[in-house]
């Protein structure tokens, strides 16, 4: 079925100079569905993310959802982006309620962050932060859960169990998943189908079907497969890097490195 | 990626809120609230002294010495109708400043938040904060007649300008990540004012409430002087016209001591809680 169809958009900006960033995106992702969309920065991952999210509404054509409705979204941006003079608790009961307390607790436990119900989130390490906020964004059950560069800047070991959390929370819940990455080895661990943005053309110029069964293991010869096929068409894809728009200062292109 | 950078550092520049228990900042102590009580009790009775000397120097029916002011005040305290009349005064200090407050901040929200309705009043609000405060005074009576409607309408219109235009430039900095944030998760709008928007807006706020204090309840004595038949301002009328200076005096000393114990008792502590997560 159907959940999220994407017809024709398009999208520019025009501070400080004019760029086209997509030019007719046309694409449909299936409920349940575990989607990377990958490609170094400046591409529009993050301006493509934002539309969908409802969060960039200057673009030309049109974002249908299944039954007419938008699903119940939730989000991990590129920044934590917690509320600073709200405890953690406090953070999660924004997009909770007080009832669902016990939920959150667990949430927390499992994401290795017991104890810090009521610390600030300025007295949290980085990682920290992040984890919250991915806590926060499972919380509320989502439908479709759109991912920034969840795991970006951090350790490699704390990265892995990240991902493999996300992994264990998509099989049990599955919901859909728009995972915006540079990080190929992330898509192809991950997803069930990965997506190239184009340098330049701004469209989707790979279109890749992920059939390997989850959970997956982080040394299975066919990701490595996968992550080579990639990167032989196109190389820029290796490059590292991340896009520098997650902040939503709409209006603004993505610069290119 | 000036973007990112840009927002990143904002964050961590953000001063990492207490630990529970923690003491305020030491910087307070040097405070002028926080100096020691007896300099600031020597600084009145040098006061006190000046004038006495002054008075005793004048020998006039104008210049009372301090003692003949004490004395006015404990009679009026007794015997007329010094508590009433504060009472009152208050009493439209707070309905006006309660109106001016609340229609005030929500307007400077608005506009804060909507560029093309800021635009568009931007020169009413300049005008409102030009207003001379006697005009409004008169035009309310005029249009409304001499009537409590009118006196604290007029103090309302006086003072709701400065606090659109503080609450303005509060809302108009809202952290807009936080406020996506919300709007992804659909958080409610009621939530999202009284947990994201109020608590960056309180600093602003608890300015223009202290300011506004302070315009609001020399407006109303004007008001009062004006039209009103009770009150600190109506009082002041009638020892003018008996050229009773002592009584003017003693008036306007307690309610200026009743205007700093709202402010220290209530404005102050309320303030040191709203910034409570910002210091450390």
């Amino acid at each position: 079925m159907t959940g999220l169809k994407l017809q024709g958009i398009r999208r520019s900006f025009s501070d400080p100079a004019p760029k086209l960033v997509l030019s007719g995106i046309d694409l449909a992702i299936e409920t349940g569905e575990f989607v990377a969309l990958v490609g170094p920065s400046g591409r529009g991952k993050t301006t493509l993310l934002r539309i969908i999210a409802g969060l960039d509404e200057a673009y030309e054509g049109t974002v249908t959802w299944a039954g007419g409705r938008r699903p119940r979204l939730a989000a991990v941006f590129q920044e934590p982006r917690l509320v600073p003079w709200l405890s953690v608790l406090g953070n999660l009961r924004l997009v909770s309620d007080r009832d669902r307390d016990a939920q959150a607790r667990a949430l927390l436990t499992e994401a290795g962050l017991a104890g810090t119900e009521t610390a600030f989130p300025g007295q949290l390490s980085g990682g920290m932060q992040r984890r919250v906020a991915l806590v926060r964004a499972l919380l509320v059950d989502p439908e479709f859960l759109v991912l920034d560069e969840p795991i970006l800047s951090l350790d490699p070991d704390l990265a892995q169990r990240m991902r493999e959390w996300i992994g264990a929370y998509w099989r049990l819940r599955r919901p859909t998943v728009l995972l915006v990455t540079h990080d190929l080895r992330e898509a192809a661990f991950l997803a069930t189908r990965i997506l190239v943005l184009g340098a330049g053309e701004g469209t989707i110029v790979v279109d890749l079907p992920v059939d390997l069964s989850h959970p997956r293991r982080q040394d299975d010869p066919r990701i490595e497969a996968i992550i080579e096929g990639l990167a032989h068409r196109d190389p820029m894809l290796l490059a590292d890097g991340h896009d520098d728009v997650g902040d939503g200062r709409a209006g603004r292109p993505q610069p290119l490195e | 990626m000036p973007d990112d950078r840009g927002r990143r550092i904002v964050l961590e520049a953000r001063p990492r809120p207490p630990v529970r228990g923690e003491e305020p900042p030491a910087h307070a102590s040097a405070r002028p609230g926080g100096r020691s009580w007896w300099r600031g009790a020597l600084s009145l009775v040098v006061l006190l002294a000046l004038w006495q000397v002054a008075a005793i120097v004048a020998q006039s029916p104008v210049l009372p010495p301090p003692s003949a002011v004490g004395a006015s005040v404990y009679r009026h305290l007794l015997y007329g109708d010094l508590v009433q009349d504060v009472a009152v005064t208050l009493a439209r200090v707070a309905v006006a400043f309660a109106l001016a407050m609340g229609i005030g901040s929500a307007l400077g929200i608005l506009l804060g938040r909507n560029r093309v309705l800021d635009e568009f009043f931007d020169g009413w609000v300049v005008i409102g904060l030009n207003m001379p405060a006697l005009v409004t005074i008169v035009l309310c009576y005029v249009w409304f007649g001499l009537n409590e409607v009118a006196a604290v309408l007029a103090v309302a219109i006086n003072k709701t300008p400065l606090v659109v235009t503080v609450t303005r430039e509060g809302a108009r900095s809202l952290d807009r990540s936080l406020l996506e944030m919300a709007k992804v998760f659909e958080i409610p709008r009621g939530r999202v004012l009284r947990r994201i928007v109020l608590p960056q807006l309180a600093p602003s706020l608890m300015a223009s409430a202290r300011a506004g204090l302070a315009l609001t309840w020399k407006i109303v004595l004007v008001v009062e002087l004006l039209g009103r038949p009770n009150g600190v301002g109506f009082q002041i009328r009638s020892f003018f016209n008996f050229f009773d200076i002592a009584g003017i005096l003693a008036y306007t000393f307690v309610f200026i001591a009743v205007i700093l114990m709202v402010e220290n008792c209530l404005l102050r502590p309320l303030d040191r809680r709203v910034g409570r997560w910002r210091t450390a």
